[in-house]
């Protein structure tokens, strides 16, 4: 029921999903017509299958988020910076693919920027928005594209993509926000003692949820 | 953490009316956005069958991957590391904590038409409120279409997330077709709220629609050369139905409008009817191979071979009824189909029935067994002796072929009369076509008339044909 | 999984006594272990297959069958030059060499037999690759051989190609 491939920017994709809003109406309704007048037997191009790539607005959500945790990370590390900038552009182009594939390794050289970004120095409050966005950013086009297999393009998945989103970023804003709360209660401590105790606490933790 | 969406939280999580997302620009779908109405109805759940519950694995590897960043962190004394490892960790548990929820949902679907004519376009609306107690984060529905109806306007699907007490309405829009068409149990996949694991159910709300064609007036078919070759129509003293003036006599309810003798109605005031000279009339079976192998075009999208001929046969019942032939309607199908040989009104609309909405014609192939044998002793014991038969068939296996030589091996006059479905784009279409043509010359070199019809229509066809004949 | 928890206790006993002394390899020992253990982790998404639930395509009207689809198969069965699919390649051949021999028979005005004899011996054609789709002993020609070496095919695939082409030709003849 869209329009033409997608093959470029963010903005060329929202703009061309509100003309394509439009314009299918409109194509519609000339079908309507179209039966009305040509009868029972002209077989009027009927639909024939779902449009699976994934909807706009997790594709438009995933770059935003993603653009959000780039410009952090950039604060610290143009090297980190610019991972995350490629990972953004791993999402656009997983998402146009409908690979979660390519998803996956979009967020697996988004998390070396983290670790480059981290490494040169970042200030906790970036690297918090970075890892944050970051996870967002391939939640939400993973998501998408699971939406596009299941329902597709043209179906109504708004409300769903933005409460995913929503809760995913909710998630991530507690947790950054209760570590970076005990980090500031233990700042003054012992911080070589406080991070082993915090990083063996995390793989006993992982190898227990695994 | 003050990015432009944070107003998307709010209205993700909280907001209960729509599609309020990252405030990119206006929604083009603003129109359609009553996409969750609360209301207060306490319909009764629908019937729900769980079909699977997976972990989608969406999430595997986020807690090793914060492990990674937490480990370095450590490695290179960088607490900043640590921390968004440590935030990473809390996604891992996010993940791992959700359960994907039970679908409690009262489900309607509405058509705008049960009984639409062929083509017309049904609108389909389909709502579902989550009468259950748990709220659904991720709800993706998809209807189950009958499989002979092709949906022509949107998908019928639609994601949302709903709270107790909310509903989903979304509309789509169908192409009736000929037949009886029962909506299959609507898909409702639910995930939990971080999407890890999935939970797969069918809720079944019963819909139908019956789409019967109109019987075609079929004066124009010249079918009359068909079925006079062999039993030739015998004038007789009889006055009934024909084309000679015999006597005129009392209307009676049920006549005919045509025979209405409406000078003398006018004259006089009186109603009556004119007798013709009854003529013998033939007794003509009506044979549609249904078989599952019989659903074939040459396109997977277009007509099947089975619909082509149940419309060849509306078109010959009724040309064969207004000729004052007695027509019966049967299927080549496992299952069983068998309208007697008949005349009049009544008939004419218990054919036109039968020929809309019969399960053995249905527009999808039924799953049970043909046995060939079995079905030729019944319909052998079915057939009066003097019937003759209009077998319509693809003639895409030797077991039509064979079938219409047994029945005229029996004594009955057939006539094949074969859309053709066939293709020639690859080597197995190709050989497919010679067979068929192969078939059609062996039927002919052993006596047996047969027509096919593709791209020209069946009444050019058989115009055709029995011209040919008639030479 | 639970042994390396475990062991980490037990590391963290004495990393935590060390730490106070700064002797901080044992720190850096952990902080090791834990990237390799985390990258490990992360690893194991890359053999998941994610098998989500596909609802299909109800909007569709149930696809027909395209008559030869069946066939094509078949012969998709057979075009590759691994032996086997005996009785595919017997069933395709007994089907083709029927066509043909009814062609045979209308083109030429002759009896079954003799359209039979010709196509077997390969007289039915001045296609040497149709010719030897049918005959008990000719060979294929050697373009045919190396043609078909040389892409992954059969030459059967190549003989009922030809054969088709060449009930075509002589269908099409036909006035």
């Amino acid at each position: 029921m869209s329009g033409g491939q997608g093959g470029d920017g963010a903005t060329g994709e929202a703009a061309r999903e509100e003309a394509t809003g439009e314009t299918a109406r409109e194509e519609a309704t000339g079908d309507d017509a179209g039966v009305a007048a040509a009868g029972d037997d002209v077989p009027v191009d009927d639909f024939h299958e779902t449009d699976a790539r994934p909807p706009t607005v997790a594709v438009v959500a995933s770059l935003a988020a993603a653009g959000v945790a780039a410009t952090a990370a950039l604060v610290a590390s143009p090297v980190g910076g610019a991972l995350l900038g490629a990972a953004a552009l791993a999402f656009l182009g997983g998402s146009l693919r409908n690979s979660t594939r390519v998803l996956t390794w979009g967020a697996a050289v988004g998390v070396v920027g983290l670790a480059v970004a981290g490494y040169r120095g970042a200030p906790a409050e970036a690297l918090l928005v970075a890892v944050v966005g970051l996870t967002v950013a391939w939640n939400v086009a993973d998501h998408g594209v699971g939406l596009g297999e299941q329902v597709g393009r043209g179906a109504r998945v708004r409300r769903n993509v933005a409460v995913h989103g929503g809760a995913s970023l909710l998630v991530g804003a507690v947790a950054a926000g209760l570590v970076y709360g005990v980090s500031l209660a233990v700042g003054g401590g012992q911080p070589v003692a406080a991070l082993a105790l915090l990083l063996a606490g995390g793989i006993a933790l992982i190898s227990a949820l695994r | 953490m003050s990015d432009s969406r944070g107003d998307g939280i709010a209205a993700g999580a909280a907001s209960t009316d729509g599609d309020s997302t990252e405030g990119k620009s206006a929604d083009p779908t603003e129109g359609k956005s009553g996409n969750s109405t609360e209301t207060e109805s306490a319909d009764a759940p629908t019937d729900r069958e769980h079909r699977r519950e997976v972990a989608t694995d969406r999430w595997v590897g986020i807690a090793g991957a914060a492990l990674a960043l937490v480990g370095l962190g450590v490695l290179v004394r960088q607490p900043s590391l640590v921390l968004a490892g440590a935030v990473g960790v809390g996604y891992g548990v996010y993940a791992r904590t959700g359960e994907a929820p039970t679908p409690t949902l009262a489900v309607t679907r509405s058509v705008s038409d049960e009984s639409p004519a062929p083509g017309d376009e049904v609108r389909v609306t389909v709502r579902a409120e989550n009468v259950g107690g748990t709220a659904l984060p991720d709800l993706r529905l998809v209807d189950g279409v009958p499989p002979g109806l092709a949906v022509v306007d949107g998908p019928a699907r639609v994601a949302t997330a709903l709270r107790p007490g909310t509903a989903v309405t979304f509309e789509y829009a169908v192409r009736a077709a000929r037949g009886d068409h029962d909506w299959e149990p609507l898909t409702a996949i639910t995930r939990d709220a971080a999407g890890a694991r999935e939970r797969t159910s069918a809720l079944d709300a019963p819909t139908a629609i019956a789409c019967t064609p109109e019987l075609s007036a079929g004066g124009d078919l010249p079918l009359r050369g068909l079925t006079t070759l062999h039993h030739g129509r015998v004038p007789t003293d009889v006055g009934g139905a024909g084309v000679e003036f015999h006597a005129t006599r009392e209307y009676r309810r049920g006549d005919p409008l045509k025979r209405i003798d409406w000078n003398r109605r006018a004259r006089t005031g009186e109603l009556s009817t004119v007798e013709l000279r009854e003529e013998r009339s033939a007794t003509v079976v009506l044979l549609v191979d249904s078989r599952d192998s019989a659903y074939v075009a040459a396109d997977p999208d277009a007509e099947t071979a089975v619909e082509a001929s149940v419309a060849a046969a509306g078109q010959a019942f009724s040309a064969l009824l207004d000729g004052g032939d007695r027509v019966g309607i049967a299927a080549l199908s496992p299952l069983d189909c068998w309208l007697p040989p008949g005349s009049g009104t009544v008939h004419a609309a218990r054919g036109r029935e039968t020929l809309a909405t019969d399960p053995a014609l249905a527009p999808t192939p039924s799953d049970d067994r043909f046995y060939r044998s079995l079905w030729l002793r019944r319909f052998r014991r079915r057939l009066p002796a003097d019937a003759q038969v209009l077998f319509f068939t693809p003639l895409v296996d030797d077991t039509a072929a064979t079938l219409a030589r047994r029945i005229d091996a029996h004594g009955h006059l057939v006539t094949v009369l074969s859309p053709d479905p066939t293709t020639s784009e690859t080597v197995g279409q190709r050989l497919a076509t010679f067979e068929r043509r192969q078939r059609l010359r062996t039927l002919r070199s052993a006596g047996i008339r047969a027509v096919e019809w593709g791209d020209d229509s069946f009444p050019v066809a058989v115009a055709a044909a029995t011209r040919r004949w008639s030479r | 999984m639970l042994a390396v928890a475990v062991g980490l206790l037990a590391a963290l006993d004495r990393g935590v006594a060390s730490v106070i002394s700064p002797a901080s390899v044992v720190v850096t020992l952990l902080g090791v272990l834990g990237v390799v253990q985390g990258v490990r982790y992360a690893n194991a998404r890359r053999d998941r297959k994610r098998l989500p639930t596909d609802p299909g395509e109800p909007e569709r009207r149930a696809p027909a069958a395209v008559p030869g689809a069946e066939l094509d198969d078949r012969i998709a069965r057979v075009a590759s030059p691994a032996p086997g699919g005996y009785r595919d390649r017997r069933d395709l051949r007994d089907r083709t060499r029927e066509v043909a021999v009814a062609a045979v028979a209308r083109d030429r005005n002759c009896s079954r037999g003799a359209a039979a004899t010709a196509v077997d011996d390969g007289t039915w054609t001045t296609d040497p690759v149709a010719a030897a789709f049918f005959h008990k002993r000719a060979g294929y020609p050697l373009r045919v051989r190396l043609s078909a070496a040389l892409r992954g095919r059969s030459n059967y695939w190549y003989g009922v190609r030809a054969a088709i082409d060449e009930i075509e030709r002589i269908e099409e003849g036909e006035p």
